[in-house]
Order: structure tokens, then sequence, then C-alpha cells
């Protein structure tokens, strides 16, 4: 009776009923996340619009570059695109080389993967949550679970999709985990997104395991997500505890997560990869 | 004519929940994200104190479902926690409208303190634990800039006649 005047008690129920029903199906159906791919649609002009002061500060340095700069890059891109070459030289022999030994062993060939490019157009505005937005959807033939690389490493995989958008969950969210092995030494184990930007941390590893600073770790391509064989991570930190049964273990991306504008986005995270590795 | 002019408020109003939007997922640099007021409540709490006929639980709601798509998180989140709160400023509406700007700060304060709160438990569900309270400095943050979206909203509102 006091509150005769006030807000809508029934109203308020049902509106709190709904939400939360659509919140359960969101979490709980696959279906229901793929009709919410045509209604992230609605969003994606509003995402646009928040990228598009950057693209425009982007498009007046690009014309307001001096003439030595460009000269100065253009030499250096020269240079390194001399450097490619020489290793995709050698990379020829030694994919033969590699084709050969494999007949040799009766073991299956491995299959090139084929990228496509994208660009960032977001970033999530959550500090927990390490995502990012990129312009390429459902209608370019992405699909959740899709890896997505810069050109230093893994930066992490599609997680939403949208027609014309996705979102890509960064290696370093909290959510994360790549299964991985050391380069040098071969030895698998997970590198889990630790919620901050630059550290990646791998849990279980007993204090006698044969890890130095420094060491690369790349993609042991168990788990069928992210193809073998990319880097991940460089470690950083190694440390024995006398008190506690398992190391400290901490490494950082190789990627430039922060800072990498282009992505490529793996499209053939082929089968075969992960029986040869098992 | 009073028909026309609620035509009018009710693009008015999602312009400015869409300039809103847009504002909090404005990217900010390093540990400046941690600052960011909370735009969309801020709007909503103007709206509901100014036009309580017009903006009320549905309008939270659909505004909700908005901010959850654009920022991707569990869809119907926003849409829960955007509602609870609207119902709350309506419970206290007619405290609100007499309160001088300073405790409508504090109870700003709170509701998006209550906000903040139930989007972190929320997505938890999803796997992204936060584990600092340093997520509540928006409530501290949307608090101060509160008098300033108020005068600028009410000076909009005004000019328009629109209530």
């Amino acid at each position: 009776m006091i509150f005769k005047s006030g807000p809508s008690r029934l109203l308020f129920t049902l509106l709190i009923v709904v939400a939360l029903s659509i919140a359960a199906l969101d979490l709980s159906s696959s279906k229901f996340r793929d009709a919410k791919a045509y209604l992230n649609l609605v969003a994606t002009p509003l995402q646009w619009l928040v990228d598009l002061p950057v693209k425009m500060a982007d498009g007046v340095s690009d014309v307001v570059v001096s003439r030595a700069t460009l000269i100065a890059e253009n030499d250096e891109l020269r240079t390194e695109a001399i450097l490619l070459e020489q290793k995709v030289l050698q990379n020829a022999t030694l994919a033969s080389e590699n084709r050969r030994l494999r007949t040799l062993l009766n073991a299956r060939q491995k299959v090139e993967e084929e990228v496509q490019m994208a660009e960032l157009i977001g970033v999530s505005s959550d500090p927990f949550q390490h995502e990012i937005l990129i312009n390429r959807g459902d209608q370019d033939g992405l699909f959740i679970g899709q890896p997505a690389l810069d050109s230093d490493g893994v930066m992490g995989l599609v997680v939403d999709l949208a027609p014309v958008t996705s979102r890509v969950m960064l290696v370093t969210d909290s959510r994360s985990s790549v299964p991985v092995q050391v380069l040098r030494t071969g030895f698998r184990t997970l590198a889990l997104g630790s919620g901050s930007t630059t550290e990646l941390k791998l849990n279980h590893i007993p204090n006698t395991e044969d890890i130095r600073i420094g060491d690369l770790l790349v993609t042991s391509g168990l788990g069928g997500v992210f193809p073998m064989g990319y880097p991940v991570a460089e470690i950083t930190e190694f440390r024995q505890e006398p008190g506690r049964s398992f190391a400290v273990v901490r490494a950082k991306p190789t990627a430039s997560l922060d800072k990498s504008r282009y992505l490529l986005l793996v499209h053939k995270a082929n089968e075969l990869k992960r029986l040869d590795s098992e | 004519m009073s028909d026309q002019s609620s035509g009018g408020g009710f693009f008015v109003t999602l312009a400015t929940f869409l300039i809103a939007i847009t504002l909090s997922q404005f990217p900010l640099g390093g540990s400046l994200q941690w600052f960011r007021p909370d735009f969309t409540l801020l709007v909503l709490f103007f709206w509901l104190i100014w036009a309580p006929s017009r903006v009320g639980l549905v309008y939270a709601f659909f505004i909700g479902l908005l901010l959850d798509l654009t920022r991707g998180s569990v869809l119907g989140l926003g849409a829960f926690s955007l509602t609870l709160v609207a119902f709350i400023a309506q419970l206290l509406h007619s405290r609100l409208r007499v309160f001088p700007m300073l405790q409508q700060s504090f109870v700003l304060m709170l509701l998006v303190g209550l906000n903040q709160l139930i989007y972190f438990w929320m997505q938890s569900l999803v796997g992204n634990s936060a584990d600092t309270l340093l997520f509540l400095i928006p409530a501290l943050s949307s608090a101060l800039v509160w008098p300033a979206v108020f005068i600028t909203l009410r000076r909009l509102a005004r000019s328009l006649d629109l209530n």
C-alpha cells in the first residue's frame, strides 16, 4: 500500500526473470549463441564508431609522414624482405628433407595452413577481460575456437562471432590456457593466462625440470585448437622455492598483445598435426 | 504538442545512451581504464530522475542488453543489473529529486558500486575472476563526474524542452 505510487514490482520481477533466463541460455545453449551472432550485428555500428578516432589518427599520420621516413622505412623493409627470402630458400630444402624423412618414418604429411588477415577494431573495456575485436566474422568463414596470431606469435583464439566482426580472447586472459612445449627440451605443459597483459604462468612444474630463463615456448598442437610449432612465450622467471612442491614459472608472450593491429587467422587447425604429435 | 515532444525525447534519450555506451567502450591506455566512470549508468540515472514517466525499467532493460552486446559480456547480465539499479533509483525517486547534487552523487556511488559488484560476480561465472577490489574505483569516479554530467544533460533537456 505504501508503495502504490512507486515502481511496478510485477514488471521488475518479470524483467529480472527474463534477463536471468537470457543469461542462463547464453551460458548453456550453443544454439542460442549461434543466434546471438546475428544479434551482435546490432552492436557492430557502435563498435565501428568507437574505433573511428583511432582510424582517423592513423589516416592522418599516414598522410603527413615525411619523405625521409618513407625512404628509411622502405630500405628497412627491403632488407627485411631479402633476409626473409633467404630463410624461405632454406625452408624449402628443409621442408623437402622433412618430407623425405617423414616418408621414411611412415608419418603423415603436414598440411600447410591457410591464413587470413584481420584488423583490430576494438579492445575490451573491462580490465579483467583480455579480449579484442577484429573486423572479420562469420561471413569471412571464421569459427569459434579459431587461432589468431600476429607476426611474432600466438595472440589467442576466437570466442565470439558476429557476421562481420568477432572477438578474440588473448592468451593472457585468465580463462585462457594454451598447450605448449619447451622448444629446447620438448617438455610439454600448459601456458595459463594470468590476467596481467604481459605475463603467462606455468603451473605444476617440478622443481627439477630443465627450464631456463629465455627458453621459448611453442604450441604443442595438443588439444587440437592451436596448430603446432608457433611461438607463444619466452620464460622470464624460473624460481625454485624450497617450501613449495612446484616451481614458480612465468613467461612473457612473444606476440605484441597490446600493440599489434593486424592479426593472422589460421584456417586449418588441422587434424593431421594433432595425430602426428600424439 | 506533448505527443510530439515526447517522440523527439525518445530519440534524444536514445542518442545520449548511445554516446554513453560508445564512451564506455572507448579504449583507454594502461591503468587509466580502472578509473573510467560508468557512463551508461550516469546517463540512465539522469533520465530516471528527469523523465521518470518515459525512462523506466523497460528502457533500462534494453539499454542493458545493448551494452552486453557491445562489450561482449554474458547476454542478459547488463540487462539484469541495470534493471535492478533502475528499480532502486525508482524506489528512491521522490527523495532523489529533491536531494542536493552531493547527496545524489553519494547514492549514485552506491548504485555504481552495486552494478560493478554484480557485473564482476556474474563474469566470474564464465571464469573471469577479479582478484582485486580495484574494480570499485568507477563508483568513485562516477560520483565525481556526476555534477558535470547532470548539468550538461539538464541543459540539453531544458533547451529541447524534454521531460
